[in-house]
Order: structure tokens, then sequence, then C-alpha cells
């Protein structure tokens, strides 16, 4: 009987400790993949320069289905969702100002309801 | 299977904190990005800032960045920033005693976004960001109509031939972005690309040659952002320049600001200087020299009769409104002129057959062909300048003499006017040209160093062809090629336009640099654009007061 408790908690603790890798590989997948998606977004909206975003305070929301600015064609693709053939990275870019002078542009990239990855730089105002 | 599921949980865990590094890297590199942008704000706004951030948060996420001065000497961290956007020397830093350049900012930025940091080091100055590729770079459309030649350079002293390319970010469908028309006897060339944005396929109608190819549907050129207003209204507080309402107006070195329209009754020659305009600037004559102009509406000017070829000048032209290059249209002048004058007919005929064979030698041979004493294509040479200018009467090339000083001569006879004007000191420019050093100057070596003083290439290749400068040869070669055998009535313009309206050139212009248009772009009746490549680089054309930019990324 002592035996048999042991053996179980042993392989109880094995689970547990399998389960666990599992977790932080699948994870550890989805942060790399949602930085390069956001990283893709925010390069493409860096080289295109402040002539070419949109001039006022927005929030383009993919998660609630926010459309691209069709005549701005902005925010560029893969803009409202990235999927990498298993999963969707759903992006939400914000403006907003910090200054007269710079503005601040977040891209954030999840990959469910909790997850996600925030990247934000500043550009010149034109 | 205890050792198998703890090197799976142990190698999962190295792959999770590797994911979790590249994160927060690629987080803190976007954090140290925004950093670089404020920092080149409050440069703009003061460019002796060295007060730094200490670790100021970012806007909507837990990023921090840190940048410190040194402005205490040595000894140098590798984290301090070193400002030496003021001097004209280049300045100590960590890397070496000449480690930051002239009239630059070393700036060090440290990045953190949670436990992770990246330090990111860049080099700033004035146009660091203004890097142009094109000889030509439009927003709309590009419409070029007579003879036109589009060509590039390596760098005033550096003939080297590189792509000089055009195109247009016209977007949409747009038929005929970039257009060239002419009459059978003229022609356009252009040695680079063609390229526009729209995806119609006939986007780019030329019709001329295009020796790099044409192609349409290409994406857009990054269009760097210049904020003139901005500028213009920081240097408020610059004294007025002194205006000479009787010939030229020569600005020394510093700022100058009008608060509103400025006409300047003859040409604006700068000399390091920096001129802020509110309002339009309408030049008489020509804009030469070296510094920036800013305008805050339209820019008028003309062309100038002559190019210098030195290869630390040109201006550098910010305008809002809409910029009017006008040339003289000097060969119809002179055309009207040999109707009524025989004599003057003559010699203009006789200069251009001189200048055509010159052109065809001086390209047929080199600087140790046209420089050796002993050479028959340097006594030819001779012949040709003895043909163009006072050699004691002496008869050169085609049994003629100094044709382009009698040319100057007969030419101030006539009706005053401003294209009258041009015409004499065009030709008494060329006259200079084809002067002896030894002749003329008491030696080659005077006339070398007059010319890089004073910009005045007088008898410059016979100075340089004889004491073998090859150092020297490529700046000949920018300016002697340029004189427009066929076009005698050319005039030039040394440096960049930027304008966030129309760019309009006419009438026998040689426009030596490159063009940034945020509006049309119209190439009228004889014009050649040179783009040189070096103009463009970090101390070039934009180094006195262009708008500060990253020159380059250092690695660390």
């Amino acid at each position: 009987m002592i035996a048999f408790g042991v053996v179980a908690v042993a392989i109880l603790a094995i689970l547990l400790v399998f389960t666990r890798g599992l977790e932080w590989f699948v994870s550890s997948t989805d942060t790399t993949l949602a930085s390069a998606t956001g990283r893709q977004v925010l390069d493409e909206i860096r080289q295109r320069g402040p002539e070419r975003l949109p001039a006022a305070n927005l929030t383009f929301d993919g998660r609630a289905g926010n459309p691209k600015d069709v005549a701005l064609d902005f925010p560029p693709d893969p803009y409202p969702v990235a999927n990498d053939g298993t999963r969707n990275y759903t992006m939400v870019v914000r403006f907003s100002d910090v200054n007269p002078r710079l503005r601040s542009v977040l891209v954030e990239v999840y990959w469910n309801e909790r997850s996600h990855v925030k990247l934000e730089t500043y550009v010149a105002r034109p | 299977m205890l050792v198998m599921v703890l090197g799976l949980f142990a190698t999962t865990r190295g792959q999770f904190s590797l994911s979790r590094n590249y994160s927060g890297q690629t987080a803190c590199l976007y954090v140290a990005e925004a950093a670089i942008a404020d920092a080149i704000q409050e440069l703009r706004q003061n460019a002796g800032w060295n007060a730094g951030f200490n670790g100021k948060p970012m806007q909507n996420s837990p990023g921090q960045y840190w940048v410190t001065f040194n402005t205490t000497g040595p000894p140098y961290s590798n984290l301090q920033s070193v400002n030496n956007m003021g001097n004209s020397a280049a300045a100590a830093n960590y890397r070496s005693p000449t480690g930051v350049p002239a009239r630059s900012v070393s700036l060090v930025v440290r990045a953190r976004v949670g436990t992770t940091e990246r330090v990111v080091e860049v080099i700033l100055c004035r146009g660091g960001d203004l890097e142009l590729n094109h000889a030509m770079l439009a927003e709309q459309g590009i419409a070029m109509q007579g003879d036109v030649l589009i060509d590039g350079i390596a760098g005033l002293s550096d003939a080297t031939r590189v792509n000089a390319n055009v195109h247009t970010n016209v977007s949409g469908a747009l038929a005929n972005t970039v257009t060239w028309s002419g009459l059978p006897t003229e022609s356009a060339l252009v040695d680079g690309r063609v390229t526009s944005t729209s995806t119609n396929p006939s986007a780019i109608n030329m019709g001329a040659a295009v020796l790099g190819g044409s192609q349409y549907g290409v994406p857009p050129a990054r269009f760097p952002s210049v904020d003139i207003p901005g500028t213009i209204s920081s240097k408020s507080a610059a004294p007025a320049p002194a205006i000479n309402m009787g010939g030229a107006t020569l600005l020394p070195s510093g700022d100058y600001y009008v608060a509103g329209n400025l006409t300047v009754p003859g040409d604006l020659e700068l000399n390091g200087a920096n001129l802020y305009v509110n309002g339009d600037l309408t030049v008489v004559g020509s804009i030469s020299g070296d510094g920036s102009v800013f305008v805050q509406d339209e820019t008028t000017f003309s062309g100038d009769a002559n190019i210098t070829g030195l290869p630390d000048q040109g201006i550098a032209l910010f305008s809002e409104g809409s910029v009017t290059l006008n040339g003289f249209d000097g060969n119809n002048y002179l055309s009207t002129l040999a109707a009524t004058d025989p004599v003057l007919a003559a010699d203009w005929a006789n200069a251009q057959a001189v200048l055509a064979d010159f052109d065809a030698h001086f390209k047929a041979n080199t600087i140790a062909t046209l420089g050796s004493g002993v050479d028959p294509a340097r006594v030819t040479r001779v012949e040709m300048q003895k043909a163009l200018t006072n050699f004691g009467g002496a008869p050169g090339h085609l049994g003629q003499s100094n044709l382009a000083g009698k040319l100057a001569s007969q030419i101030a006879l006539k009706p005053a006017g401003p294209t009258r004007d041009f015409m004499v000191k065009k030709f008494t420019w060329v006259s200079d040209m084809f002067k002896g050093g030894g002749t003329h100057y008491g030696g080659d070596s005077n006339a070398i160093t007059q010319w890089q003083l004073t910009g005045n290439p007088g008898a410059l290749l016979d100075s340089v062809a004889d004491m073998n400068r090859v150092d020297l040869w490529g700046s000949v070669s920018t300016i002697y090629t340029r004189i427009g055998f066929d076009r005698l009535g050319t005039s030039y313009f040394q440096g960049a336009v930027y304008t966030n309206g129309d760019f309009t050139a006419s009438n026998e212009l040689v426009i030596v640099g490159g063009l940034m248009v945020r509006g049309g772009v119209s190439l009228n009746n004889g014009i050649q654009l040179t783009y040189v490549r070096d103009m463009f680089e970090p101390g070039g054309v934009f180094s006195n007061g262009g708008p500060i930019g990253v020159a380059a990324w250092m690695s660390r």
C-alpha cells in the first residue's frame, strides 16, 4: 500500500512537471510569434514616416473587429489578425499624443483573452 | 522516466526564458527608438541640449529610458552621450578621441522593460535622415518637356558615375505620372531608373532613353519629414540680413530671420549662413555658396552664371510653398542678337565649335595626357584655351583667339537687361576657366588656391592638369563637362531642393544636387539634373541648417 502511494505521488509529480513544461513550450512559441508579428506592424508604421499616419489619436482594435482605414491602408498588414496555421494573433494599434512634437504608437498582440505582448515607440509629428 | 521528464522540463524552461528575453529585447529596442525620437525633438529645439533623460517612463507601457551626457570631459563612459553639434571639429567619446564627428551628437540610450535592458548608440547630425537615393523624388506627377538630361556622380570631386533614379509616389492607378514630351530635335536621357508607385501600366510615359529601365507599381519611397514652419519660427529672434539693394548680397556665417516677404534684387550668396524667411522669398539673381534657406511660402530664384564645383559647397533650400527656378534662355537671346550682328554671330558659332571639340577632347583624354608637356593632347588643349581666352592675341584652335572674352565684350554693349548681364557673366566665367595658371595667375598653385578659397575656377583645368593634381581632377571634370557647349546660355544651381509644394525649373538650367518634392515636378526647356550622391551623406549639403536625424547606428 505504501509502495503504491509512493509510486502514485511520483507519477503525479512527473505529470505535473510534464504539464508545466508543455505550457512553457506553448507560451514561449506564442510569445515569440506575437513579438515578431508586432514588430512587423511597428516597423512598417515607422518606415512609412509620420506623414502617412492617421492625424488623430485613434485606436484600431482587431479584437472588436475595427476595420482598417482604407484610404491610408492603415494599420498595415497583417492587421487585424495574423495566423500561423494553428492560432490567431489579434492586434490592437493605438495612437496618442506624448507632447506637441511626439506621438506614441502602441501595438498589442493577443493570442488569447489574457495573454499578449506590448510594443510601444514614439514617432515625430509631421 | 524521471530523468527524461526533468530533461524535458529543463529544455522547455530554457526555451521559455529565451522567448521571454527575445520579447523583452524587442520591446527595449522600441523604447530606445522612442528615446532617440524624444532626443531629436529636444535637439531640434536646442542644438546644445545635454540635459538627457533619467529613467523617463514610456506613456502607455512599462518601459523606461536613460540618456546621460558627458559635460566634463574625460574619462568617458560607454554609457555617456556627447553633444558636439556646435563644433566644426571631431570630439572625443569612449570610442576614440575623434569618435564624435563634427557637428553631430553621439547618443547612447539605455532602455529597460521589466528586467530586460538594452543599450543603443547612434550618431545624430543635421540632415541625418534626409538621405536621398534618387536624383528626383516626388509625391506627385513629374512632367518633363524639351531637352532633358538626368545623370549622377559620386561627388563634386569624384566624377564616378552613379545611378540617377527618378521616382514618384503617386498612388492608385493613375496614368502618365512620369512623362516627357519634346520636338523631334529634342531628346531626354535618364541615366538611372524611372519608377512610379501607380499601378497603371501607362504610369510612366517617357518616350525617351531610360538607361536603368522603368517600372510601375513599386512601393512608395520614404519621404523624410521636415518641419519648415517650426524651424522658421524657432529662429525668430535671429537678426535680419543686410540686403544689398545695388548688387549681390553676401551673408556671412550665422542665422538670419525675416518676418515677412523678402525680395533680393541681385544675387544671394551664403557663406555658411542660414536664412529663415517667414513669407515669400524672391531672389532676382541666383542663390549660391554654402548654407541653408528656409522659406514659409513660395520661393523664386534664378540660375547662376557659374558653378564652383567645390565639394563642400551647396545650398539646402527648404520651401513650404512651391519653388520656381528660372534660367535665362540665353541661347534664344544669343540667337536674337546674332540675327542682326554678324560679328557676334560668327564668334558665337566659333565658340560653340571650339567648345564642342574641347568637350570631345577632354572626354577622350586623361589628366596624364592633358597635363604632360610633351603629349600632343596637351598641345591641343592649350590651343583650345587660346581660342577661348586671351593669351596675348595668339591664335589657337580653328585659328580663333579669345572668343569668350570677345563675346563678353560685345554683349556688354547691348541694351541693358538681366539676360544681357547674365550672358556677360557667363562668357567672362568661360573665359576665366580657360586661362593659364602661369600666364594669368602667376603660377598654377595660385590659381588652385584661388578656386579653393573663392570658388572661382579660373585656370583650374590648366593648373590642375599641369600640376598633375589627380585629387582635384574630379572637380575639374564636374565643372568643365557642364559648360554646355551647345547651350552657352545655361545657368546653374548647386545644392538640394526640398519643397512641400511644386517644383518648376525652366530654360537651360543645370541643377547639381538633387530634388525632394512633395508636390509635382515640371522641367521645361533644356534642364540637366546631375545627382551628387555625397551631397546627401552626413556632413553634406544639409550639415548647416538641415533637421537633425539619425546618420548612423553604432554596433553595441
